[in-house]
């Protein structure tokens, strides 16, 4: 009786330390998608087409506000205009919108996934850039620019989140994202006013406007495809559009102060898409 | 061996005592009119403790002093002395009881007096990892506020309701600003964790507790440039969590409570320049 | 061993013990093996730790600097060689949570307790063996999940919320910290597993406590340390079910999505979280907690207390002075230790009439303290102290517990806990009396009966100097907490550099670390000297202290059925030392000579 409860109690503790060894390294291991087969690897036929255009922002543009950055001395100090800059309009044109394709070839292939790093800095007590799209597995290098304090938080949904302080001439932090999700909000929560935007995709059909509004996005494979433009705040516009062989597509958004939809991510159903 | 310990425990003594009275390590300056009571209280019992102390441990190196073993010479037998005994109780029970009932007058004034009508009002909201202060504005009335209109990217930390005409006016800062010689009622709360406001110059700490709103109030008594920690472990950046408090004159603070939001930021971050920290 | 044993009434029972050596030495029933595997579990335990804390001193002495063997540790959670603050926060919490819960509950009382209770009570064994074995294997697992906790995160250590683990930072998951998901689930599922293993404990301790004296051994006949370990056995059984509950509902809060402890309105990291979490309140964990929290105070001091009464008594050859006053004493700092919980949170926003009554209790438990401090001196005064190592760490035990004590006086008051409240005042406090003095408990026990549980004695040479090392040591470690208290330095900072009214501290930070690293060399000079007297020790007499209670009465090490099967009969009280007349300065309990001169009991 007792040596089988003892058995027991081995079988217990052997369980205990199985069930315990650390199953979020084991989730962030595996990069494949739910059970989705391995996809083809691309071959290009030097047919791929471009997608370009300008996001314009429609009426007066909010006010950007004087950031308080009184608690911290260090970022007093530090250089940049210290406006808010959520919404930021240049002469009619919106930056920082994040633009990119789904459907069609780009989620039928692999396209490999780049060696080198995207970096997002921290300078002036602010990210730069605010908003950044890198593809699944690729790594974001944060860096800290300051002399004060950060921490990063990204707080995805999809992706296991992490939160980790950097001091200032901290070693650059060197982390990835295993699956694809858009848009994964950045934090720092010493300095709540910092905040940054990833998105993070399967393939490399990803733009960000800038300050004149422009975009582009080239190598597209012909086909079908809806494209996403996806502002923080003012939301997001699709349009569906074919590109042909060789084909320069040009399509322009316009985004107004109302907030048109906040989708929480990529990987909305086709039933939410607005008319 | 007895000697040796009885020498170690008067060292134990001198050394606990001189930490205390060296001067070296002391409470800040205190700067509110509550500080000098809660310093007197201290006292109060630093007398009460440091009898007790200095005479137990001194008993203690005596006995081990005194009566290491001697040969086969043997102990005194006795199971003890129950008048003693009783005495002993007695007087510790009178004094300790009577050290409880003095120190409860200053929190009764800090926390269950109803602050003086007219007090200045300035709200606390904490967050990982700033200090928000919320100042009426020029109306002189706290807008109001929920956690549905918190915006962290938008600047609006405390929750400002947009659609309020009383909270158009409000100001949010991360630096406390503060009249001296008048008095001011806080409402403390957190927007997230714990955390806990602790200004040492003003003897003042109170955790904020989210989905509670603590009310406190104090008079500060000497213009300055203090400093606020957090009290209560909020994070990884719990330590970082610091700001600055601004006693100003009066004078100046009912110009400041004239100004718009920009002006009243700028002015403060004139006297943070200006001000050498206390 | 035949001729030891006393004339008896009562019937042979000799039992034989297990041959297996799994059923001998692993899952053994013999409450000696099980009270060995606790003070080895307990071993371990305070050498992780102690290294913990060392990694934290290193850090406060130095904030930022790199610490050479840091990065092979710990590749992932320090790859600068530096202790990050989120680092720094698990470290804390789990030096604060193995310490309190592996080492200051378990070792005094599921060690020492286990192994001498039954004996000093006459008893062959605890009254379920069975219970007793599992008690032991739940700590254990409850030990391997804490231990997992400290490797389950890349960043960090494990949570970082303290050992109080205080909601809504611990029920919010990974959002509100690192390490404050899976980390804080392993946490407190090795708590609740702790309070099953404590319950179980409990309840066979008060029982074999009550029913299983032997002829003679009335209530007033017991050792000192019966009581307290009896005491402690009822704390235990009604505090650790509301911890236990409180744990249960964070494990809910953080895996099934429930709002016990989480209100309305969060918004935390830039995230407003408004999935059905309603309503819930921070308090009731704070309330919860200490609930628990303070009992758990007296829970690992009490038996320290008790055993240095013993001690003190039975190395300065004279009767404890004011027996009954001791015992009630206990029972007073027990009941009272169940209605303080509130001094933990006079700063935490509950009404503040509460903290008023909270106070005034608080300072009347200062009463019974002083009665046992009174009665430890009363023990000593007029006596003819042998100065052996356990003696020197009873003595250093009064010491300690005056000192850690005393300052009581002012965290009690409301009015004064403003200031002190969660600076390293508290932490000096806490440090001398509950972890401190308790841990000096540990050791009288551990050179006390060292030679009943190893057969061998100690090296007095070496104990003393660990004695002397640690004695100082300590003092000068957290005498230094208390002024860095009232200068204003919170707690669970990994520096206090950044703000400029505690530069005054940093030179002490420094100092600190230089006592706290002699300290913990010293430790090393106690566990070479545990291995090497076990195997190279002077051979032990049955009774080497010439004491009078029950263990000395049989063989050392003692048999597996403790005394051999035959029921003692027991004559006297515990403390006959120095009886004029009788032929030796102490009487065992077993001895039924009557001695004139001997009071009446």
């Amino acid at each position: 009786m007792i040596r089988k409860l003892g058995l027991i109690l081995l079988v217990v503790i052997v369980a205990a330390f199985m069930m315990v060894s650390c199953k979020p390294r084991k989730k962030g291991s595996g990069d494949d998608d739910e059970g989705t087969p391995k996809k083809a690897k691309y071959v290009s036929k030097a047919d791929e087409g471009t997608i370009s255009g300008v996001i314009k922002f429609d009426g007066t543009p909010p006010e950007r506000k004087k950031i308080d950055m009184s608690q911290d001395a260090n970022c007093v100090t530090s250089a940049g205009d210290k406006l808010s800059d959520d919404v930021l309009v240049d002469a009619g044109k919106l930056q920082n919108v994040f633009v990119y394709v789904t459907g069609g070839p780009a989620d039928k292939f692999d396209f490999g996934t780049p060696t080198d790093a995207v970096v997002l800095d921290q300078s002036g007590c602010r990210y730069e850039p605010r908003v950044l799209g890198l593809q699944a597995g690729q790594t974001l290098k944060v860096m800290n620019s300051d002399k004060t304090t950060h921490n990063v938080h990204p707080s995805p949904s999809k992706n296991p989140e992490w939160n980790q302080v950097m001091t200032q001439n901290a070693a650059p932090l060197e982390k990835k994202f295993t699956k694809p999700e858009t848009l994964i909000p950045v934090k720092c929560n010493q300095h709540p006013w910092m905040t940054a935007h990833i998105g993070v995709l399967a393939h490399p059909f990803f733009a960000v406007s800038g300050k004149d509004g422009s975009y582009s996005i080239k190598g597209l494979p012909p086909g079908e495809y809806t494209l996403i433009a996806y502002h923080e705040t003012l939301g997001e516009k699709r349009q569906k559009l074919t590109v042909g062989a060789k084909e320069s597509k040009t399509q322009d958004f316009s985004f107004s102060p109302k907030v048109a939809f906040i989708p929480t991510s990529l990987e909305v159903e086709p039933a939410l898409v607005l008319p | 061996m007895g000697k040796i310990l009885a020498l170690l425990i008067v060292l134990i003594v001198v050394g606990s005592v001189w930490s205390f009275v060296s001067g070296h390590w002391w409470f800040p300056v205190g700067i509110s009119e509550h500080a000098g009571a809660i310093d007197a209280q201290f006292k109060r019992t630093a007398v009460v403790v440091a009898v007790a102390f200095i005479a137990s441990q001194l008993a203690l190196a005596y006995a081990v002093f005194k009566y290491g073993s001697k040969g086969s010479e043997r102990a005194i037998y006795s199971h003890g002395n129950n008048k003693l005994e009783a005495i002993w109780t007695g007087i510790t029970a009178v004094i300790f009881i009577i050290l409880a009932f003095l120190g409860q007058v200053v929190w009764y004034n800090l926390h269950i007096r109803d602050a003086a009508p007219g007090a200045v009002q300035v709200d606390v909201v904490g967050q990982q990892f700033q200090w928000n202060f919320h100042y009426p504005g020029k109306d002189g009335i706290m807008g109001s506020t929920d956690a549905k209109y918190i915006n962290d990217a938008a600047l609006n930390y405390v929750g400002l309701n947009p659609d309020d005409e009383t909270s158009k006016d409000d100001i949010q800062m991360s630096i406390l600003v503060i009249p001296e010689k008048r008095p001011v009622a806080i409402k403390i709360r957190s927007k997230d964790v714990i955390h806990d406001l602790f200004i040492p110059a003003l003897r003042i700490k109170q955790d904020a507790v989210p989905g509670m709103n603590v009310a406190m109030h104090f008079t500060a008594t000497k213009t300055g440039k203090y400093e606020i920690a957090c009290a209560e472990l909020c994070g990884s950046l719990h330590y970082n969590m610091k700001t600055f408090m601004l006693v100003v004159s009066q004078d100046e603070y009912d110009q400041l409570s004239a100004m718009s939001e920009d002006k009243f930021k700028e002015r403060i971050n004139q006297l943070m320049a200006a001000e050498p920290l206390q | 061993m035949a001729e030891v044993m006393h004339p008896t009434h009562g019937e042979v029972h000799h039992h034989e013990p297990p041959t297996g050596w799994l059923r001998k030495y692993v899952f053994s029933l013999d409450h000696k093996v099980i009270g060995i595997q606790y003070f080895f579990l307990a071993l371990f335990s305070v050498f992780v730790g102690m290294a913990l804390s060392l990694l934290m001193r290193l850090q406060l002495a130095n904030p930022g600097q790199k610490i050479a063997f840091l990065a092979t540790l710990f590749p992932q959670a320090a790859k600068d060689g530096v202790v990050t603050p989120e680092m720094y926060l698990s470290l804390v919490t789990m030096h604060g949570t193995i310490m309190v819960f592996f080492v200051l509950t378990t070792a005094p009382q599921g060690g020492f307790g286990n192994y001498f209770l039954p004996i000093q009570i006459g008893a062959a064994d605890m009254a379920f063996p069975l219970l007793n074995m599992l008690s032991f294997w739940t700590t254990f697992v409850a030990l391997a999940f804490m231990i997992a906790a400290l490797f389950c995160n890349a960043t960090t250590l494990g949570p970082i919320g303290g050992w109080t683990g205080y909601a809504p930072l611990s029920a919010l998951g990974n959002i509100a910290g690192p390490g404050q998901g899976i980390g804080v689930v392993l946490w407190v599922s090795s708590i609740g597993l702790f309070c099953i293993a404590s319950l179980l404990g409990a309840l066979n301790f008060i029982t074999t406590m009550l029913n299983l004296r032997t002829k003679g051994m009335s209530l007033m006949r017991l050792p000192l340390t019966c009581w307290a370990w009896f005491t402690t056995a009822v704390l235990s059984l009604l505090s650790f079910p509301v911890l236990m509950a409180a744990g249960v509902l964070l494990l809910l809060d953080q895996l099934a999505g429930t709002s016990f402890f989480i209100p309305t309105g969060e918004y935390v990291s830039g995230k407003l979280l408004d999935t059905g979490q309603q309503g819930g309140s921070p308090i009731l964990w704070q309330h919860l907690f200490w609930f628990f929290g303070h009992p758990e105070v007296y829970i690992a001091i009490l038996p320290g207390m008790g055993l240095t009464s013993h001690v003190l008594s039975t190395f300065a050859r004279k009767p404890v002075f004011g027996y009954k006053a001791m015992v009630y004493a206990i029972f007073a700092i027990g009941l009272l230790g169940f209605f303080v919980w509130g001094h933990h949170m006079f700063m935490s926003g509950m009404d503040p009439r509460t903290a008023i009554a909270f106070s005034l209790i608080t300072l009347t438990i200062g009463v019974p303290s002083a009665i046992k401090t009174f009665n430890w001196l009363g023990t000593i005064w007029n006596s003819r102290m042998r100065f052996t190592t356990p003696m020197l760490f009873s003595l250093g035990f009064v010491s300690l517990f005056v000192s850690g004590g005393i300052t009581g006086l002012f965290l009690g008051q409301s009015t004064i806990d403003i200031p002190l409240h969660d600076t390293y005042f508290p932490v000096g406090h806490f440090h001398l009396i509950m972890g401190v003095a308790a841990i000096f408990g540990i050791f009288t026990g551990t050179y006390f009966w060292f030679p009943k549980m190893f057969g061998r004695l100690m090296h007095e040479g070496l104990g003393k100097l660990h004695f002397f090392l640690t004695f100082i040591g300590v003092n000068a470690i957290f005498i230094p907490f208390h002024v860095m208290g009232m200068v204003g330095a919170p707690r669970r900072y990994s520096t206090h550099g950044d703000l400029q009214y505690l530069s005054s501290v940093m030179p002490l930070h420094k100092f600190v670390t230089y006592m706290a690293i002699i300290t913990m060399a010293a430790q090393f000079i106690f566990l070479f000297n545990l291995f090497w007297s076990m195997a190279k020790g002077k051979k032990a007499a049955d009774n080497p202290w010439e004491a009078t209670t029950l263990e000395w009465d049989i063989p050392s090490p003692p048999p597996f059925d403790n005394f051999g099967g035959v029921e003692p009969v027991v004559h006297h009280g515990p403390y006959e030392f120095s009886v004029p007349g009788a032929p030796n300065d102490f009487v065992m309990q077993t001895d039924p000579m009557v001695v004139e001169g001997q009071e009446a009991e």
